[in-house]
């Protein structure tokens, strides 16, 4: 069992060694850790690797799993994500470091889905639908990515071999039941050994096990760390590789604030991006102020302002916005907030308009913990652009304005976030919930050179996160637009 | 195990059911912890709990359900196989678009489509050359004659009563098949010999279970189809390949059980104390179950009489560590599925026709989607419109991960239930006005009835029923082990387990 480009990636991966992995030694220890062997004389290795957003842990992951099975220490990897979604990103990361699509197949439940050159197979409960030549193909890919619900299927099909490392991503969604699930799936068996053992990665500050029960809103660390004393601590990584300094700055007030013990890491950004905004020749955006027109709510020299990237953290006051509107519950019992969805849009189409590299505009994305609020943004979007002649696909649109859910595991240069709330009792619901409030902390932290975000200074005013992250007194990189 | 009681001991009725109070059926008040509700119980549950309390049991902390009709790998899978083919024969041949003589052509065709394996399809061919040979005139009979046979049709009630003591109870449950033509409401099973004088075991209670849930919904509820029907009329049949069973609908003994079995589902809900009572009196009323003398009608005989390992080393703690777990994963479920179920029949039988307005308004853009067939365009695909008041909040269900639905044809207290998928890459689904391209089998018969979709499957927050997958496996995971202590010495997950609950030393670095 080997990767069909051998010779190609292990050159990728010689240069990912030498550009990224040399200079972060904690990134180094966390893949000696995943490579190594679980069984030893006097301890268990069970490689837990706590990362927060843009620190590289599926990266890591997925470097250590091909470093593995190049050196033939392990003959495959079961990748295993919290969602479809989620499983989806994982298979990007490896193919991100040279591995070809087909040697990570996606394994999911689509029945009929089969397409063997992009690596994405779609099985029902049985496996009936797969023939012979299916299913010994499958045996045969170094990795499979699935969520835990189609390791069932990898058991029934014996579709991994005993010398498999099964990685378990993004772990603050998993929970002790769903850790107990896949070890029963694919360690419970007295015969065939699973001999790679298990790893563990993700931050746990971001999206918690969503449930309405206590015994289960625990992630598998906290499970762990009731019951054990981790000797060592864990592997962690604190240099991150996506946000400009002053974007970090703001995530780790947030970190601090969502940490409940006392080990509390800031993140620290690596030199490459540290002060990396829009313009800077990494991300390589030229800004043309002239390009920005008057939107229906912002005038050009508001969106001047909000848009100067200079200003890498943006907080735009939506008390202050003309026509302000407060929230609205939707039938489907979710939120949205029609005046600051304008706003988003306003922002959205300046952006588009005046940040250009060679021939590509710029595409900010739109992200909001609320389902109501990113279907309002995706209709006004459509429309405006319509309105304006701006021809730019439909898929595009749906996929530049999504929820915090979705952007999980993401990075944009620019990042628009709309957190809707806004009511004269100054009620925002599971946002100030002590686990479910980590979407705005997920959402922030997708940035990589510009962040925007609208909030109503009235209603999220005086909550300690929010609080925090717009306490930003002395920057030179951010802004507080409307703020009193 | 010790069996101290030879024969089960009658629970003492239930003086009341635990119904949801109308903040719980609003969502007025934060899902969190117990719920302070019994939970909404399937015909299939109470049938089970007939069979053995401890079925509710494994049914409700361990995701094992199916006590009685077998592992979902063999005979579940064949038995429902056998009535989804039987009622696609009979609506072809009712709607003229096929022969009887063309059964086998056909249940070749429906194997392939199935992509069921060289022995199901060979057990089926069996099955059905059996019944055919018994069904062959009322096949010809039935040839032409238009929809008038209901399969796979959906009841639920809160208004299930025994005897004269006035308790109601809710159910829910799936009928086979409501034959209006003949007047027959019928169970079929693929249990069953050519000689047996009595039907399969617990059958008879099944459809005469079936038959008191359907009688028990006003007639206001029901489809127009079957709006003018005499239930109290019809015959009551258990239908195996080889026989047909008429069942006495006056049965005091049934009634008696029904009333047990829901009390002991409503105890096993709340209380651990009801769970040592379950072990205690495992068996049928009649037939106690012990190990080497287990009820053989039972699938889940596994469950409660295995081997012990000795290793994991830990398994005590680990057991332990588990059991919150069971209870979560069985509490979630009840807040998700089960208030569903009280919510969508509440809003149709509630006495108070205010709450039913209130619910009305909550559910309709929330859960349920009422919807218009606009044209079949063909293999089980349909163009279908959204109403228009709650299109925006289906689009804003649908934009973010898949979803499956199920589609209600008739009410949700009677209705044919079919699964729903939307087709959201088909050119002609423009979900911002309301137009879906549907995929949904087996719609025939339903043309004139109201529709809406139901949410069921939604990915984002784990559905139900995949909770009950997690506690499969980890029920699974308890039971799990190995003797051999060569094996046990390095076996990864033993080791696992046995550091994780024991003083072993645990490392996430490399020493």
């Amino acid at each position: 069992m080997s990767f069909r480009n051998r010779e190609r990636l292990e050159k990728a991966l010689e240069d990912f060694e030498r550009n990224k992995l040399r200079r972060n030694p904690n990134q180094v220890d966390a893949v000696s850790s995943i490579i190594d062997e679980p069984t030893h004389d006097d301890y268990f290795l069970l490689p837990i690797v706590d990362g927060g957003p843009g620190t590289g842990k599926t990266t890591v992951g997925a470097y250590a799993s091909i470093r593995a099975i190049l050196e033939g220490s392990l003959q495959g990897v079961l990748y295993v994500a919290p969602t479809n979604f989620a499983a989806l990103q994982a298979k990007q990361a490896f193919e991100r470091l040279g591995v070809e699509s087909s040697d990570v197949v996606w394994l999911n439940y689509k029945s009929g889905l089969r397409d063997w050159n992009r690596g994405v197979v779609g099985a029902r409960y049985d496996l009936l639908d797969l023939g012979p030549n299916d299913i010994r193909r499958l045996r045969s890919v170094p990795i499979i990515v699935c969520t835990p619900y189609m390791l069932k299927r990898v058991e029934e099909g014996g579709l991994r071999p005993s010398n498999t490392k099964v990685i378990i991503d993004e772990f603050s969604q998993i929970d002790p039941a769903l850790f107990f699930m896949v070890l029963e799936r694919t360690g419970a068996d007295a015969n065939r050994y699973l001999k790679g053992g298990y790893a563990l990665l993700g931050d746990p500050l971001q999206l918690p096990v969503v449930t309405t029960q206590r015994e289960l809103m625990q992630n598998v660390l906290d499970f762990i760390l009731s019951y054990h004393t981790i000797d060592g601590g864990l592997n962690k990584l604190t240099i991150q590789d996506r946000m400009h300094v002053e974007i970090c700055d703001a995530v780790n007030r947030m970190r601090r604030e969502l940490c409940f013990w006392e080990d509390f890491s800031p993140l620290e950004p690596s030199n490459e991006v540290k002060f990396r905004d829009l313009t800077s020749p990494d991300l390589g955006y030229e800004y043309t102020e002239q390009n920005i027109n008057n939107g229906r709510l912002l005038t050009s020299e508001e969106l001047r302002e909000i848009l100067d990237p200079s200003y890498t953290f943006v907080v735009v006051n939506t008390d202050k916005l003309p026509r302000s509107t407060d929230e609205e519950r939707t039938q489907s019992g979710s939120w949205r907030n029609e005046a600051e969805a304008e706003a988003a849009v306003d922002i959205a189409i300046a952006a588009h308009q005046a940040y250009h590299r060679q021939n590509e505009r710029l595409v900010p994305r739109i992200i909001s913990p609320y389902d109501a609020q990113v279907c309002e943004i995706k209709y006004r979007l459509k429309s405006r652009l319509r309105a304006l002649g701006v021809s730019i696909e439909g898929q595009v649109i749906e996929e530049s304005v999504m929820t915090a859910y979705k952007s999980q595991g993401r990075e944009f240069p620019f990042v628009i976030v709309s957190l809707v709330r806004k009511n004269p009792e100054r009620r925002i619901g599971f946002l100030e919930d002590e686990k479910l409030r980590a979407q705005v902390y997920v959402a922030c932290s997708r940035a990589q050179g510009k962040l925007v975000l609208l909030m109503s200074q009235k209603t999220f005013g005086g909550k300690p996160l929010y609080d925090e992250l717009i306490n930003v007194k002395g920057s030179r990189h951010a802004l507080l637009w409307g703020w009193d | 195990m010790s069996s101290a009681y030879l024969t089960r001991v009658l629970r003492q009725p239930l003086r009341a059911w635990r119904w949801p109070r109308r903040e719980h059926l609003l969502e007025r008040v934060f899902r969190r912890g117990p719920p302070p509700f019994d939970p909404f119980p399937s015909i299939q549950d109470v049938i089970d709990a007939v069979l053995c309390p401890v079925t509710v049991v494994h049914k409700m902390y361990h995701g094992l359900h199916g006590a009685l009709s077998g592992p979902r790998e063999v005979a579940e899978k064949i038995g429902s196989h056998f009535h989804r083919f039987v009622s696609i024969l009979k609506s072809d041949i009712a709607l003229g678009r096929r022969r009887p003589d063309e059964a086998f052509g056909l249940l070749k065709m429906y194997c392939s489509r199935e992509g069921l394996d060289y022995n199901s399809e060979e057990n089926l061919k069996r099955y059905l050359k059996y019944w055919l040979r018994r069904k062959k005139s009322s096949l010809d009979e039935l040839w032409g004659q238009g929809p008038g046979i209901f399969h796979e049709v959906h009841v639920s009630t809160i208004n299930a009563t025994w005897e004269e003591r006035g308790v109601r109870y809710p159910i829910h449950g799936v009928i086979d098949e409501i034959d209006t033509i003949n007047k027959r409401i019928v169970e079929r099973t693929i249990r069953g010999n050519e000689n047996d004088p009595n039907p399969p075991f617990l059958e008879d209670f099944q459809v005469w279970l079936q038959w008191k849930v359907l009688t028990s919904i006003n007639r206001d509820l029901l489809p127009d189809v079957l709006r003018n029907e005499d239930f109290q009329d019809y015959d009551l049949i258990v239908e195996t390949p080889h026989k047909d069973f008429t069942i006495e609908k006056n049965k005091p003994l049934f009634e008696k059980w029904a009333e047990d079995a829901l009390a002991w589902i409503s105890d096993i809900a709340r209380s651990s104390v009801a769970i040592g009572d379950a072990w205690q009196n495992r068996g049928h009323h009649n037939r106690p179950c012990s190990f080497r003398n287990e009820v053989e009608e039972c699938s889940l005989d596994w469950a409660c009489y295995s081997h012990r390992w000795r290793y994991p080393e830990r398994r005590s703690a680990l057991r332990a560590s588990l059991r919150p777990i069971y209870r979560a994963l069985y509490y979630e479920q009840v807040w998700v599925h089960d208030l569903l179920l009280y919510q969508l029949t509440k809003m149709e039988q509630d006495a108070d026709p205010n709450l039913r307005g209130e619910l009305r308004r909550f559910l309709i853009g929330r859960k349920i989607y009422p919807l218009e067939t606009v044209e079949n365009i063909g293999s089980n695909k349909y163009r279908v419109k959204i109403d228009e008041r709650v299109k925006v909040s289906l689009a804003e269900e649908v934009q973010d991960e898949s979803l499956g639905f199920e589609v209600i044809f008739g009410s949700f207290s009677v209705g044919l239930r079919r699964r729903a998928y939307l087709l959201l890459d088909e050119r002609e689904t423009e979900p911002e006005d309301g137009r879906y391209v549907v995929y949904i089998e087996g719609m025939d018969g339903t043309e004139g009835m109201n529709a809406f979709l139901l949410k069921g499957l939604l990915l984002k927050e784990d559905p139900w029923f995949l909770k009950q997958v997690v506690q499969r496996a980890v029920f699974s995971l308890e039971r799990w082990g190995v003797d051999r202590e060569e094996r046990a010495k390095n076996h990864v997950l033993i080791k696992l387990i046995d550091t994780l609950f024991g003083p072993g030393t645990l490392r996430a670095k490399r020493r």
